[in-house]
């Protein structure tokens, strides 16, 4: 068929309606999920590592004369609720309620901070007590495990951090909620692998 | 038909959006999945190219006894390079690159969901086989083996550069398909045209959904093995460092968990390609098309529980050995349902021989020969007497390159009209494919007798008088022959693409809706949204009586581009990124953190350009009574 | 989420308060340790509290629950595959390693300390087929590297890849090795594996094992076994004869001169040749050497202990300096280590005065000190050796 062809650029969002999809599912938020889907090899892997080096460093220090349960169980804790957090936020934005979502989204950002600040505190902590990537098994898998887990975290704080500076410079509004909502999941997903690292790191080590 | 310059709005960017539509800069900016399936395709075949002269390298060095032609430093780079550039660099990026370029088409849909991060997939798939072949003029290619087993790989058994460019350029390629198996399967699940429910979409799109679902959850064991290997070179970890108590095992757990989906990822493109030949040549739709799809799922899972099948002489126990033999005889199972359904829809079909189908009819012959091997050695106790001989050489080659490769080459002669608009040379195609089928059976065969005679694979060279000369000769003269095949597919490539019959938009009378839009296709691919109600939509249309349905009228969808049909702007971003990130990697290659650094704010200050630049472009509208803004 | 269902606050805060308690329950069951629960019943606790905690983020938290069921398909999909592989890949890890402690004689090297190395790599199989060389071995390693890395290295770099003889070929490149393995691979017995000198390891300890048991006239039956080290243990076997004869120690225990030899040349032999020359500037020599250093006041327990736990740092050997590292050995069985010893002190050079051949008790004993590879160096500094 013969047709009159023109363009012009694509201006606003709203000038043109959004374009057909053969499902109801918001692009971003099935790429994030086929990430997170992704993600669990990722991690999978790296705890897979540790597992199959546990008890086989030949030196020390070894995971009980290091590991401190009170401060993991607080920063485990610290974690959770910034999840808790993360959700009162996406709530917040979906009922256009922008104060509450930059409180919340600060306070998930904080929370992530400090759970970073008690991660730098265990690896100096952990450094001191001689434990360094090259000193054995134990510390180049825990130290690699939960290092990359840390740099996760730190990518969600730097996420959270420029949609709440974005949410000054644009308006954000309840439609805009999937940008949010994909930040949340993945936040949500650093914190059940850290659920998973707290169990088979941690507790098991003392039981 | 009237093309307009798109307009584009600049509002204070760092970087313009480039609007190039010719010349080295509308390539390097392009985010339409045609042009990066061109590219894919264009890179894939110069990569394979070069891993096809390595292979003739290898194949002269062992003509005869005692040959002196590559000394064996070398010879150990050469398979190397061989098996990694044609694993990683040309076969699979093949498969990616059609599916870059048929997916949307098959399935109606006017680019891949995310156009710049296909494009990123694209520059670091590229750059990142670039960086590998640097190394041979920087002190040494790797000279590891394709899978690269620790402790081979530590640094003091292998002090040169060769194993980090390994290690560095398929890491970041790897970043690059796990990108491009995402967004595919974004495309597929919401960019189907109105109508097109699951059961309708092609075979050759399912199976790129179902090998992109095994992209992503097979590269992140090797990312991991791949950075683990890197701490240990570079900042001294421990992780394959026997000393220190580690087992060097752990590298072929997860390159294998890897390893053998990778061999799925790479087949099952080559089975939807199958899938499209067969029926359009046979004029018949597919034989048992839920089936296929099902058995192609079944792939799918049990690809992912079969690794260790590669380590059963590691003495992992018989438990573990009878275990992983058993799933390694089921995943047969769903093979063999797709090769006698192949063969049901050739049965009573009207079969018309073209070049394609040649390559068809070589690769169920080449591919099942293959499989039966592979269920041979799926035998612990069969797979203990030929590890690592030339059996195994030979029972991979016939699964990668009769299976993948002929598969490949058949895709080409069929799908050449749709991307260029001309034909190539049949009766040359068909001179071509004859050659190629028989020399390649001509390098390959004689290797299973020479590996059941004990031939260890990966010598350098061997002695007179136990009883190999023969087979060695006929294998390197089988190469011969191949290449001879593969020059005439590029004579005729060239032939095509300056002297081939001009085509229509159907030369085939195929079944899909690639061959609804003109070809080359425009730009935005459909001037109206294909509306789909039955499998084969085109057959549909041309044959209804034959397909029992009544076709939706050719402007059914014009409604849904009521708004203009988006096309999405060009964009610096995605080839910025790629190229901080391979710099980075040469600057922790050559210890230089500071530059490292730089590259990594670089790469960061890229994310944030990409993510804030928008996804742009502009719409285009085709009804010239109807209003645009 | 977007079709409005939205979970309410209040299902937040119960969700948050239910997961804090829980996290607080597993911080107690490991704190407060209670012993009728037994360290089973605790970590299939903590387990599954651990999954509850998960599964109510995801459900409630990351809104599963009620969102479309793709997500769901796709994420669980991942999630099945993740732990089947890794449940998986971690048995196969774990499971042999807890059995091999459970049994008697690894028990009191375990007791002795943390860093025993070779607990880890205890055979299931046991009979010889230890899974730990297997492991190391099938790494296509030895061939490979000799190639690649000493071909450069080595001065007539041509020889590396002129074939001679698979009966002399011992000390050639790894192309050669490779060759020669053609050779032994090409008949029937044919483990047919191995680019690797050292990759039939496990096999063929096992074969070499059986066949030393079966007879001593290994050296005919040798020939026709046609695994590699066969022809190269008549060889060695023959050489030895008068020497043995000769010395009136070696009477006293009798070792197994074949078995000790195929030990050697199955785990030794890549790095210090079969001749035990080794390769000047990369790996030292043991002949000449090495009865020297048993000869050294506490030489023969150091002897025991590098092939045990391996030596790291730097020696000096004839007046040349040695910077690599020995692998540990512990993984092999006690017997097969002493007789590999025995035969590095016996096969190139006259015994040391007051030879004790090593028996298996021997080796036994030093492992029981579980020492790092470098203590093995500084025990080496000990010695007063040159």
């Amino acid at each position: 068929m013969s047709a009159e062809a023109s363009s012009h650029a694509a201006s606003g969002a709203g000038a043109h309606p959004a374009p057909y999809r053969s499902s109801k599912l918001p692009d971003v938020k099935l790429l994030m999920w086929v990430f997170l889907a992704s993600d669990t090899m990722f991690f999978g892997s790296l705890i897979g590592t540790y597992l199959a080096y546990r008890e086989r460093s030949l030196v020390g220090p070894f995971p009980r004369d290091l590991f401190d349960i009170p401060l993991t169980t607080v920063s485990t804790f610290v974690l959770l609720m910034s999840s808790f957090l993360m959700v009162l936020s996406l709530h917040a934005l979906r009922q256009n309620d922008i104060g509450k979502f930059r409180l919340w989204t600060a306070g998930v950002a904080f929370f992530g901070a400090i759970f970073l600040g008690f991660q730098v505190f265990e690896f100096t902590h952990f450094a001191h007590a001689g434990l360094s990537i090259h000193q054995n098994l134990f510390g180049t898998t825990f130290f690699i495990l939960t290092g990359t887990h840390g740099v996760h975290v730190t990518v969600g704080v730097i996420w959270l951090v420029s949609l709440l500076i974005t949410s000054y410079v644009r308006p954000m509004k309840a439609k805009d909620a999937v940008y949010l909502e994909i930040a949340g999941l993945y936040w949500h997903f650093v914190d059940i692998v850290w659920i998973v690292i707290f169990t088979v790191v941690y507790l098991v080590e003392f039981v | 038909m009237a093309t307009a310059q798109p307009t584009v709005t600049t509002r204070g960017k760092i970087f313009n959006r480039p609007t190039w539509t010719t010349g080295i800069g509308s390539w390097l900016t392009t985010v339409d999945h045609k042009r990066l399936g061109l590219l894919y395709i264009c890179s894939a075949f110069l990569f394979m190219l070069l891993a096809a002269g390595e292979a003739g390298l290898i194949r002269l060095q062992l003509l005869t006894p005692t040959m002196k032609i590559v000394n064996p430093d070398h010879f150990n780079q050469l398979f190397t390079m061989h098996g990694v550039t044609m694993v990683f660099l040309a076969i699979m990026p093949l498969g990616i690159g059609l599916a870059n370029y048929f997916v949307p088409l098959q399935i109606g849909a006017r680019d891949l969901a995310f156009p710049r991060l296909n494009a990123f997939g694209y520059w670091i798939y590229a750059l990142g086989g670039l960086m590998i072949y640097t190394s041979w003029f920087l002190g040494g290619a790797p000279d590891v083996g394709w899978f690269a087993y620790a402790p081979l790989t530590s640094l003091s058994h292998n002090p040169g550069l060769g194993v980090d460019f390994y290690m560095f350029g398929l890491f970041i390629s790897g970043i690059g398909t796990t990108g491009t198996a995402m967004n595919l399967i974004v495309t597929i699940i919401n960019m189907r045209a109105p109508g097109m429910t699951m059961m309708r979409v092609p075979v050759f799109t399912w199976m790129i959904l179902i090998m992109s679902f095994m992209v992503i959850y097979a590269f992140p064991p090797l990312t991991i093995a791949f950075i683990e290997v890197i701490l240990d070179r570079t900042f001294g970890t421990l992780f394959f460092v026997q000393e220190a108590g580690a087992l060097p095992i752990l590298w072929q757990h997860l390159f294998w968990i890897f390893g053998h989906p990778e061999v799925y990822i790479i087949i099952l493109p080559a089975f939807g390609v199958i899938s499209e030949i067969i029926p359009t040549f046979s004029r018949k739709s597919l034989f048992g098309y839920p089936v296929m799809i099902l058995s192609g799922i079944l792939i799918g899972f049990m690809g992912a529980a079969v690794w260790t099948h590669h380590m059963f002489t590691t003495g992992l126990g018989p438990v573990v050995n009878t275990a992983f033999s058993l799933t390694s005889f089921v995943i047969g199972i769903p093979t063999g349902i797709k090769i006698f359904n192949w063969l049901g829809t050739m049965w009573g079909g009207s079969i018309r021989f073209t070049t394609p189908i040649i390559y068809a009819i070589a690769f169920l012959i080449t591919f099942t020969l293959g499989g039966i091997t592979g269920i041979m050695l799926a035998m612990p106790t069969f797979d203990a007497q030929v590890h690592d001989t030339y059996f195994v050489v030979a029972h991979f080659h016939y699964v990668m390159g009769g299976g993948a490769l002929l598969s490949y080459l058949g895709a080409l002669y069929y799908w050449f009209p749709k991307m260029t608009g001309r034909m190539m040379s049949e009766r040359l195609g068909k001179i071509a494919a004859v050659i190629t089928v028989i020399g390649f059976h001509g390098i390959f065969f004689p290797q299973h007798i020479a590996g059941l005679l004990g031939m260890p694979r990966r010598i350098q060279t061997y002695p007179a008088g136990i009883g190999l000369e023969l087979w060695n000769a006929l294998s390197t003269m089988g190469s011969w022959l191949m290449g001879i095949g593969l020059i005439l597919i590029l004579i005729n490539v060239i032939h095509g693409l300056t002297r081939g019959k001009r085509v229509g938009n159907d030369p085939w009378d195929a079944r899909t809706l690639e061959w609804e839009t003109s070809s080359p296709p425009p730009y935005y691919d459909f001037e109206v949204q294909p509306v789909v109600n039955s499998l084969d939509p085109l057959w549909a249309r041309k044959h209804p009586d034959a397909m029992h349905v009544t076709p939706p009228a050719p402007d059914a969808g014009a409604k849904y581009d009521a708004g203009g049909v988006h096309i999405p702007g060009q964009s610096w971003y995605p080839f910025l990124a790629s190229a901080a990130i391979m710099f980075g990697c040469y600057a922790l290659m050559y210890d230089n953190f500071i530059l490292a650094i730089v590259c990594g704010l670089f790469f960061i200050f890229t994310i944030f350009g990409w993510a804030f630049e928008g996804v742009g472009g502009h719409h285009v509208h085709f009804d010239g009574a109807k209003e645009h803004a | 989420m977007s079709d409005g269902k939205h979970t309410s606050v209040s299902t937040y805060v119960i969700v948050a308060l239910i997961l804090g308690v829980i996290t607080y329950v597993e911080f107690a069951l490991v704190e407060y340790p209670q012993a009728w629960l037994g360290s089973g019943w605790t970590i299939f606790l903590l387990v599954a509290l651990s999954i509850v905690k998960f599964v109510m983020v995801v459900m409630f938290f990351m809104h599963l629950k009620d969102d479309d069921r793709t997500y769901s398909g796709f994420f669980s999909s991942g999630m099945f595959i993740a732990l089947a592989t890794f449940v998986g890949l971690t048995a196969m890890f774990i499971l042999p390693k807890a059995v091999a402690s459970t049994r008697p004689d690894n028990r009191a090297a375990q007791e002795a300390g943390h860093a025993v190395p070779h607990e880890l790599l205890d055979n299931i199989e046991t009979r010889g087929a230890s899974r730990a060389p297997a492991e190391i071995a099938d790494t296509p390693a030895v061939a490979d590297r000799s190639v690649s890395v000493e071909a450069p290295t080595a001065p007539n770099d041509a020889s590396t890849y002129n074939v001679t003889p698979p009966a002399g070929a011992a000390a050639q490149g790894g192309a050669t090795a490779s060759t020669e393995e053609t050779e032994a691979t090409a008949s029937t017995e044919a483990t047919a594996e191995a680019p690797g000198a050292v990759e039939a390891a496990a096999e063929e300890t096992a074969t070499e094992e059986t066949a030393a048991a079966e007879s001593t006239e290994a050296a005919t039956e040798a020939d026709e076994t046609a695994s590699e080290e066969a022809p190269a243990a008549a060889e060695e076997a023959s050489a030895e004869a008068p020497a043995a004869a000769e010395a009136p120690a070696a009477a006293a225990i009798s070792w197994d001169k074949d078995h000790g030899a195929a030990v050697f040349n199955a785990n030794c032999m890549a790095c210090h040749q079969m001749t035990g020359q080794g390769i000047p500037g990369a790996f030292p020599p043991l002949a000449n050497h090495a009865v020297e250093v048993y000869a050294a006041d506490g030489g023969r327990d150091y002897l025991a202990d590098a092939v045990l736990f391996g030596l790291q740092g730097a020696i000096t050997v004839n007046g040349m300096t040695y910077n690599g590292v020995m692998p540990a050995w512990g993984h092999l069985a006690d017997a097969d280590l002493a007789d590999a010893l025995n035969h590095v002190l016996t096969a190139w050079d006259d015994e040391p005065a007051g030879f004790q051949p090593y028996v298996a008790a021997d080796i036994a004993a030093r492992r029981a000190d579980g020492l790092s590879a470098g203590d093995v160096h500084a025990k080496r500094e000990t010695l007063g050796l040159h």
